[in-house]
C-alpha cells in the first residue's frame, strides 16, 4: 500500500504516519518528490486498516499496490535511480541511470594478465566506462574453464589501477560476496543466480552496486523481485540488465527481448542495460542490436571486447574485436543523440 | 508460531507492544522479572523478547539497561508505544463512587494530575496488570486500577475514563531483543555502551569521533559502573549501521579511545510522532 500526502504536508504530519506504519511493525520508505510525498509501506504481510490511515492529518489518500514488488516499483519511487558507482575504490565516478549512456566493455573472463590489460586499455581508448571481466565463472561444463578466481580479481583491480575504469565482475556464491567485494566496484549477479535468493542477500547486505541479470527464462515480473530481495536490505544501488530470454530460436544463442527495456522502464526507476553480446551469441549482430537497445531507452550497454577473440576461452563467437568495438561506438553516437542521449 | 517473551503478567503494557508490533499471531508469554525474560531468549525457550527501555516521561528503564549490557542479546528492532492509562473498575462502577486507586509506582505518578483533581488516593503495587487482575479476583468497592486497555478486555474491567494521563506524549520505547542481527532495513539506528577514561577532555574525544564524520547520535545517558563509585558508562544511540563505513571509523575510533566498547546491535529505526504545532519540545 502506499499513502499520498496532500501537497504542502509538514514533515511534523509525514513523521506521524511513518510512526504510525512502523509501530505496527512494516517498514517504510519515503519518496520525497517535489510536490508530494509517498509513504511507501513495506509489509509483513500484516493487513492495515486504510481507514485508519486516510484519517491522519496530512493525508490524501492510500492506494493498494497489487504488484508484489514494491521498493522497485515506479509507484514507490516516481523519478528514476541513478546508480553512482566506482568512488569507494577513487576510480572515476560513473552514474548509471542518468543523461549519459554507460557502456560497460571487456572479456568474458580474465585469462591472464598480459590479456586484461590490453582488453583494458582497449576499452578505454574506445571511450567506454567501465570494465567487466570474469573470475568467476558459471559454466555448463564442469571441464571448462572455470575462471582464474581471487587471481582474476587482483588482475581486475590491477587494471583499474592503471586504467581509472571502475570494474564489474560477477559473484556466484554468497561466500565469495566479502572477497569480491574488496575488489570489485560492482557485483554483477548472472542470468543463472537470478533467482538464487542466499546470493540475493549477501549481495544486499554487501551495500555495492548491483548488476542483477534477467534470468534465461524469467519473467520480468521475477526479475523485479530478485532487485526487490536486494533493495529489501537498504541497498538501492541496482542495475537490472536484459541479456536474451530463451525461446525456440536456434539461430541466435538467445532472444534479445528488447521490449523488455521500455517495459521495465515503465514499471521500475531502476537503471535497465542491455547485454547483446550474450542476447545474440554471434559478433556481428551486436552492433545492430545495441542501437536498437540505446532507441528503446537502454541506460547503458554490456558488451563483451577481447583482443584476440579466436584464442578465447569462452564466448569468442560473441567477443569483439577492439576495432570493431570502436566503430561501434563510432556508429551509436547518432542513435544516442537521436533519443537525447549522450555518449 | 513466533514467541515472544515479556516481562509482567497477561495485560501489560509490554504485552500490547507486542500485539502492536508484532500483529495477532503471536504467542505472547509472561516472565516475572526482565532477568527471566533474557536467559528465556538465550537458550531458546522463546524466540524474542519485547523489552521497555525508556519512557518519554519517566526515563529510562534502569535493569533493561542492565542486562543490556550483562547479557548477550542482540536488538533487532525498536518500537513505540503510545501508553494510554486507562481506569478500570468492576463493571458499573461510576466515577463518583471511587476512592482509591492501585497500580505500579510509575502508572501512578503519569496520571498524578488527574488523581489530584478527582481526589483519588494512590495506592502502590507491584504492576499495573497485576491490580487489574486482583482488582477483577477480589473485587472491593471504591477501588479502581490503572492499567491497558488490553487489561481491561482480559480481565473483564470496565474502562470508567480512558487516557487519564498527565501528558498527551506519553512513549515507551521497547527493544525487541534476539540472537541474531537483523538484516539491513531502510534506516538503521545503532546503539552501544562505552567508558572512557577518567581524564579531562576524554568523553569529549569519544564523541568527537562521531561528530567529526557528522554522525547524528540519538541518545546519550550515562549510567553508574556498579561496584565503582562515581565511575560512569555510557549509553549512546545514533543514526547509521554499523558496517558503514563512516561508522564504522567512528567505532573504531571510539574502541582506541575508550576503556571498553560492547555494540549492542543495529537495527531498523523506528520514528518518533512529533506534535503537529510545529514546535518541537
Amino acid at each position: 500500500m502506499i499513502v499520498i500526502m496532500k501537497q504542502g504536508a509538514s514533515s511534523a504530519q509525514i513523521a506521524n504516519v511513518t510512526a504510525r506504519i512502523e509501530q505496527l511493525g512494516c517498514g517504510v520508505h519515503l519518496s520525497e518528490g517535489e510536490e508530494r510525498t509517498i509513504i511507501g509501506i513495506i509489509g509483513n504481510g500484516r493487513p492495515l486498516d486504510r481507514e485508519q490511515i486516510e484519517r491522519m492529518d496530512g493525508v490524501e489518500r492510500t492506494v493498494p499496490i497489487l504488484r508484489p514488488y514494491k521498493l522497485a516499483s515506479r509507484d514507490f519511487h516516481p523519478q528514476d535511480t541513478v546508480v553512482s558507482v566506482g568512488l569507494e575504490q577513487s576510480a572515476n565516478g560513473i552514474a548509471v541511470g542518468g543523461k549519459q549512456l554507460i557502456v560497460m566493455a571487456g572479456p568474458c573472463a580474465v585469462e591472464s594478465r598480459e590479456q586484461l590489460l590490453e582488453a583494458a586499455r582497449a576499452v578505454k581508448s574506445c571511450h567506454a566506462h567501465m570494465l567487466r571481466g570474469g573470475a568467476f565463472k558459471p559454466r555448463s561444463s564442469p571441464y571448462s574453464f572455470q575462471g582464474l578466481g581471487e587471481e582474476g580479481l587482483r588482475i581486475l583491480a590491477a587494471a583499474r589501477k592503471e586504467t581509472g575504469l571502475p570494474v564489474v565482475t560477477e559473484v556466484m556464491a554468497p561466500q565469495q560476496v566479502p572477497l569480491v567485494t574488496t575488489h570489485a566496484d560492482v557485483l554483477q549477479v548472472g542470468a543463472r543466480n537470478m533467482q538464487n535468493y542466499a546470493l540475493l542477500h549477501a549481495v544486499g547486505e554487501a551495500q555495492r552496486p548491483v548488476l542483477l541479470k534477467r534470468g534465461m527464462m524469467s519473467t520480468l515480473e521475477e526479475l523485479l523481485m530478485a532487485a526487490e530481495y536486494i533493495l529489501s536490505h537498504g541497498n538501492d544501488r541496482v542495475i537490472l540488465c536484459e541479456r536474451g530470454i530463451r525461446t525456440f530460436e536456434k539461430y541466435t544463442r538467445n532472444t534479445l527481448d528488447i521490449s523488455a527495456v521500455p517495459m521495465l522502464k515503465q514499471l521500475s526507476h531502476l537503471p535497465v542495460i542491455v547485454d547483446p553480446s550474450h542476447g545474440t551469441g554471434k559478433w556481428r549482430l551486436v552492433e545492430p542490436v545495441s542501437r536498437a537497445a540505446v532507441a528503446a531507452g537502454a541506460d547503458g550497454l554490456l558488451i563483451e571486447v577481447h583482443p584476440h577473440p579466436e584464442e578465447a576461452l569462452s564466448d569468442g563467437a560473441q567477443s569483439l574485436r577492439p576495432d570493431r568495438f570502436t566503430s561501434m561506438m563510432r556508429g551509436l553516437r547518432p542513435v544516442a543523440e537521436a533519443v537525447g542521449r549522450t555518449l | 508460531m513466533t514467541r515472544v517473551a515479556f516481562q509482567g503478567i497477561a495485560g501489560a503494557y509490554s504485552e500490547e507492544a507486542i500485539r502492536q508490533y508484532f500483529g495477532p499471531d503471536v504467542e505472547s508469554i509472561p516472565y516475572r522479572t526482565l532477568d527471566d525474560v533474557f536467559p528465556a531468549v538465550e537458550n531458546g525457550e522463546v524466540d524474542c523478547a519485547m523489552v521497555p527501555v525508556e519512557n518519554a516521561v519517566a526515563g529510562s528503564v534502569s535493569r533493561s539497561y542492565e542486562l543490556l549490557m550483562e547479557r548477550d542479546l542482540r536488538i533487532c528492532a525498536e518500537t513505540i508505544l503510545h501508553v494510554h492509562h486507562m481506569l478500570l473498575a468492576i463493571p458499573g462502577t461510576q466515577l463518583a463512587d471511587l476512592e482509591r486507586v492501585r497500580s505500579h509506582p510509575q502508572a501512578l505518578a503519569q496520571c498524578q494530575r488527574y488523581l489530584s483533581s478527582y481526589e483519588l488516593k494512590p495506592e502502590p503495587a507491584f504492576d499495573t496488570a497485576g491490580s487489574a487482575r486482583d482488582l477483577a479476583a477480589n473485587p472491593e468497592p471504591g477501588v479502581a486500577a490503572i492499567a491497558s486497555k488490553l487489561a481491561a478486555e482480559m480481565y473483564d474491567l470496565e474502562i470508567v475514563s480512558s487516557a487519564i494521563e498527565d501528558f498527551p506524549f506519553n512513549y515507551t520505547r521497547f527493544f525487541v531483543l534476539s540472537l541474531d542481527d537483523p538484516p539491513r532495513a531502510q534506516r538503521t539506528k545503532t546503539s552501544l555502551v562505552f567508558s572512557s577514561r577518567h581524564q579531562p577532555g576524554a568523553l569529549y574525544d569519544c564523541l568527537g569521533e562521531f561528530a567529526t564524520r557528522g554522525i547524528n547520535l540519538t541518545k546519550i545517558e550515562s549510567r553508574p559502573r556498579l561496584n565503582r563509585p562515581w565511575q560512569y558508562i555510557f549509553y549512546l544511540d545514533f543514526e547509521g549501521h554499523c558496517q558503514d563505513p563512516e561508522c564504522e571509523a567512528a567505532i573504531i575510533g571510539l574502541l582506541r579511545r575508550s576503556s571498553f566498547v560492547k555494540l549492542l546491535g543495529s537495527y531498523p529505526a523506528a520514528t518518533t510522532p512529533v506534535p503537529d504545532n510545529g514546535v518541537l519540545v
